[in-house]
């Protein structure tokens, strides 16, 4: 199984769907994050993990580059201050994913999801709807948000959400 | 539990009062008591007679007449509904050779979010699972696909679909089921 970030295209219809701007050869799956993605694949692919725009992660359970990963990660709007040295891109990974899911319940309950920007804002900086949404998003989603406040940044609240997502409160990740 | 079924025994012509069509696609028909596609462009109707208890709940039909497309196929959805232009998820099957597809739909906003290599066959029944942030799409019952995706947020009922075809595709004996809680605790998802 590899691991890959990368930006999104398509302009989201049947024809030209939204979908990873690289497609690795053979069985893929992905994570939409706004307008970026986590995608793993059955099997590697040395063309996708040569373009520029690609992150190739690297083994799960090597210990993580603390400093190239967060640069990796905030360079694709996703959350990465609280990765810190000791961790494994497994750890990583998962709480990433964790975070993804918060993002598309967002935009399924009606709120376009735009981060760029958006990260160091504060919850009560956004519209009624948008609060709204996002609490019923980690209700539905069975996430505890009592310490998801006012004064809470967005990218405080994904990393809450995604550390409990990634932790099993929710669901079971499977082998990731 | 509750479930519904249709095996579109009837006379040719409109699918029926029960189904309703996606936002922005065209409706199935029916044909010598199957459901049809177009030869082009996007179809899909889902059964709106019948409302699943919540969101877990499986859409399952035969697919009788596949068609050949490396970007879409014939299959079935979940969670569908008109609500701000259409949601859905949609597991797709095409003939041998192409992969088989999974796509979320958001207010009328489709994406990509899984293949799989390998395609269908003329008389496999493909089924789509919805359970919580689960996606599951099983061919012949065995798992063919399985993603974590928690974009399609309400409960819509199952359907048939489907995309960018060259042939009439047909699909028949549909049917859409809550999932029982002890499925649901085999599985692992408890809250």
């Amino acid at each position: 199984m590899s691991f890959y970030l990368m930006p999104m295209i398509g302009t989201g219809t049947i024809a030209d769907p939204r979908r990873p701007k690289y497609q690795p050869a053979g069985q893929w799956s992905m994570s939409d994050f706004g307008g970026n993605c986590v995608v793993w694949a059955a099997t590697a692919d040395a063309s996708v993990a040569a373009q520029a725009d690609v992150t190739t992660i690297p083994p799960l359970d090597n210990t993580v580059a603390v400093v190239a990963t967060q640069n990796a990660l905030e360079g694709l709007n996703m959350p990465a201050q609280w990765v810190s040295a000791g961790m494994t891109y497994r750890t990583v990974l998962r709480v990433v994913v964790g975070m993804a899911q918060l993002v598309q319940r967002v935009r399924g309950l009606g709120t376009p999801v735009v981060l760029a920007g958006n990260l160091d804002r504060t919850v009560n900086s956004f519209s009624a709807g948008v609060i709204a949404n996002i609490a019923t998003a980690c209700d539905q989603l069975g996430i505890d948000r009592t310490n998801i406040t006012g004064t809470t940044t967005l990218r405080e609240a994904l990393r809450i959400f995604g550390q409990q997502f990634a932790a099993g409160n929710t669901i079971v990740l499977g082998d990731l | 539990v509750s479930f519904t079924t249709d095996d579109f025994n009837r006379a040719d012509g409109a699918i029926g009062a029960n189904w309703t069509t996606l936002t922005a696609a065209t409706a199935f028909d029916i044909s010598s008591n199957q459901a049809r596609g177009p030869s082009a462009g996007t179809c899909a109707s889902f059964y709106s007679a019948f409302t699943p208890q919540n969101a877990n709940h499986f859409a399952r039909a035969t697919l009788t007449t596949l068609v050949a497309s490396a970007s879409g196929g014939v299959g079935v959805m979940t969670r569908a509904d008109n609500v701000s232009g259409g949601n859905a998820y949609l597991g797709l099957g095409a003939d041998s050779g192409t992969p088989d597809l999974l796509y979320s739909v958001v207010a009328g906003v489709a994406t990509l979010i899984s293949t799989a290599a390998g395609g269908a066959a003329a008389n496999d029944v493909l089924e789509l699972r919805a359970i919580g942030t689960t996606q599951t799409l099983l061919k012949n019952s065995v798992t063919d696909i399985s993603v974590t995706d928690s974009s399609v947020a309400g409960v819509g009922t199952g359907g048939i679909v489907a995309v960018v075809v060259a042939t009439l595709p047909k699909v028949d004996d549909f049917m859409v089921s809550d999932i029982a809680p002890p499925m649901l605790m085999l599985l692992g998802v408890g809250n």
